[in-house]
């Protein structure tokens, strides 16, 4: 097995430029992969990390269209309904228009509902007592440099203006997703200003959050909240808090799918990188296959030669390909993607994505042997024998 | 080799029996051989001559298990080829052939000593017996001291008996050499020739040989010639 083995290795390295151009395309072929399933698995993440027994509930038409607020004590009376907070995306800019981050106006049940939103009771009574107080995640502070007492201005898009806050606050967040890069502040300021500056309805919201109690379906509770404001003038629909952001994903389902496919593409490019490489390597070598035949090489063994060319390639690449990985990965997300890190909040190489990058490598390894090594464990050995390249 | 069916037991090692052998050259049918007879006994240094397209190579080539007659018997080393699957006949030949070509047809990534241990892989043995074994053969053709040198860094002549080596490692009942001082300068071809008959004379193999060379085929206890796929009466 051993001479097998240094044959292989010393066949595949003959050519050590072909080789290295073959290692480094098959290479470029699993990064490109991997970044793209991994922006993918970005794209996904917030639907990951959702809580089964949150609802959303908004407005039936669509996002864009608010609901009052009187229907949260509607929703309250609704059996398995345990709290209900709520929420406006605020959309304001800070400092530069292209770095935006999100920015929530939620009341202070939403901070009851969403407990990864982990902050100290000191910070929450500072918090609440501040009208312009906001509480700021971690990672968002450390990249804006916010911290308690810190004044700082957003100009407001659906709510122009400037709007002045106060850092009440940095919370940590348990779970991974993008809540680390997120603002909140109070409802009620924004609500006092919308009332004089009438930008949209006042007493409004856009998202009502509901905590479904221990033992209550969510499902049915969510139907029950739709059916109480069916034939309203505002319309309901509720969905599970994995289904929202599902839904945010979709949005973008045509990137989605256009990434899926590049990464589809990015493998039959691989694959014909390495397929051309073992095509030629073995035509080169047809007089040498036919004399381990006649030396009593079944067409299986010759074939195996082929393929473990094969492997070796992708090998190497693969073992390249880790090295890169764990270098590139161990960077900040920001160091990696820039500020698209804003819209990838969850900007992490996955076991599962790099599994089936090595799966791909090693299929396509496998396709790429077949023609070469079906051609010449076919090849009769008086033919090969013939042949002078 | 459980499923091979094994042939009559008789006394010579190579027995072909009414041969033919024909290839299909665009849409002209050549035939190669024609009602070829030839028997070899055990031991024997047997030397195939005749001009080109004569069918001595396709001859050797058939006895050899490389090609397929198109009918008739061939049976060597007990063995009848044709009940043989392509598997099958490789590890036949891996047993019973030593292959020695015109152009050595070394493997170039190999050391000398390397490639006469390649067919030894095939075989259940240790690595350490497979160097033993490589190292005697390459002794027997002389080449003891060049073991760790790969075939670029080989004249013609030792490339051709590291070849030569690699034949015999298995130790084969046969060896058949196509042309085997094809290639070599007559000094060259000499020596190749003469470690040919020691293999003859000394380890008792029996060989089938191609030539054009008449100081060669000198060297051969039997001389059979061909002509058009017949042997020349």
């Amino acid at each position: 097995m051993g001479e097998i083995l240094k044959l292989i290795i010393r066949n595949t390295l003959r050519h050590k430029l072909r080789a290295a151009l073959t290692i480094v395309g098959i290479f470029v072929a699993l990064f490109a992969f991997t970044m793209i399933r991994t922006m993918v698995s970005a794209w996904y993440s917030g639907v990951e990390t959702s809580a089964k027994d949150r609802l959303i509930v908004r407005n039936a038409v669509s996002l864009v269209f608010y609901l009052p607020i009187s229907y949260r004590d509607d929703i309250s009376t609704i059996p398995g309904v345990d709290r209900v907070g709520y929420a406006n995306w605020f959309g304001g800019n800070y400092q530069q228009e292209r770095l935006r981050f999100a920015q929530f106006a939620i009341d202070p049940v939403y901070l009851e509902i969403y407990d990864e939103i982990q902050i100290t009771p000191e910070i929450k009574e500072s918090y609440l007592k501040n009208r312009k107080g906001i509480l700021v995640g971690e990672e968002l502070a450390e990249r804006w440099n916010l911290y308690p007492g810190k004044l700082i201005q957003l100009d407001g898009s659906i709510f122009p203006g400037p709007w002045e806050f106060e850092v009440a606050g940095v919370f940590a967040n348990k779970e991974k997703n993008g809540r680390s890069r997120t603002m909140y502040f109070h409802w009620d300021y924004l609500n006092e200003r919308n009332r004089i500056e009438k930008w949209r309805e006042p007493d409004h919201v856009g998202t009502f959050a509901v905590q479904v109690k221990n033992g209550f379906d969510p499902a049915l509770v969510a139907k029950e909240i739709d059916a109480k404001f069916a034939n309203s003038f505002a319309e309901t629909l509720t969905e599970s808090e994995t289904a929202f952001r599902r839904g945010f994903v979709s949005m973008s389902s045509s990137i989605i799918v256009a990434l899926n496919v590049i990464s589809s593409v990015v493998l039959v490019i691989m694959l014909l990188v390495l397929a051309n490489t073992l095509i030629m390597s073995s035509r080169e070598r047809y007089r040498e296959y036919a004399i381990l035949k006649s030396i009593g090489f079944t067409p299986g063994r010759v074939f195996a030669l082929i393929l473990g060319e094969s492997f070796f390639l992708v090998l190497i690449s693969t073992a390249f390909l880790g090295l890169v990985l764990s270098v590139i990965f161990s960077l900040p997300p920001r160091q990696i993607i820039g500020d698209l890190v804003d819209f990838f909040p969850v900007f992490e190489l996955r076991s599962s994505t790099v599994l089936l990058a090595m799966l791909m490598a090693v299929v396509v390894s496998v396709f790429a042997a077949l023609t070469p090594g079906l051609e010449i464990a076919r090849m009769k050995v008086v033919d090969g024998l013939r042949k002078f390249i | 080799m459980e499923a091979v069916k094994a042939a009559e037991p008789q006394s010579h090692i190579v027995s072909v029996s009414n041969v033919t052998k024909s290839y299909q050259r665009g849409t002209e049918t050549v035939e190669v051989l024609r009602d070829m007879n030839l028997s070899v006994s055990p031991g024997e240094f047997v030397v195939l001559m005749g001009p080109s397209g004569s069918g001595k190579t396709t001859l050797l080539n058939i006895v050899a298990g490389i090609d397929t007659a198109d009918s008739g018997d061939v049976i060597v080393s007990g063995q009848d080829l044709r009940t043989l699957s392509e598997a099958q006949l490789a590890s036949w030949r891996s047993k019973t052939i030593g292959f020695v070509f015109q152009f050595y047809n070394l493997v170039p990534v190999l050391s000398a000593i390397e490639n006469v241990a390649l067919p030894l892989t095939l075989f259940p043995m240790t690595k350490k017996e497979r160097e033993d074994r490589a190292k005697f053969a390459l002794d027997v053709v002389g080449l003891g001291d060049r073991m760790k040198h790969f075939p670029r860094e080989l004249s013609g002549g030792q490339e051709q008996r590291v070849a030569i080596a690699r034949a015999i490692v298995t130790d084969p009942d046969i060896i058949v050499a196509d042309e085997p001082t094809g290639d070599l300068d007559r000094a060259s071809a000499t020596e190749i020739m003469d470690l040919l008959k020691k293999l003859n004379q000394e380890f008792h193999k029996t060989i089938l040989m191609v030539s054009h060379d008449p100081a060669s085929a000198a060297y051969a206890s039997r001389k059979v010639e061909l002509d058009k796929g017949k042997l020349k009466a």
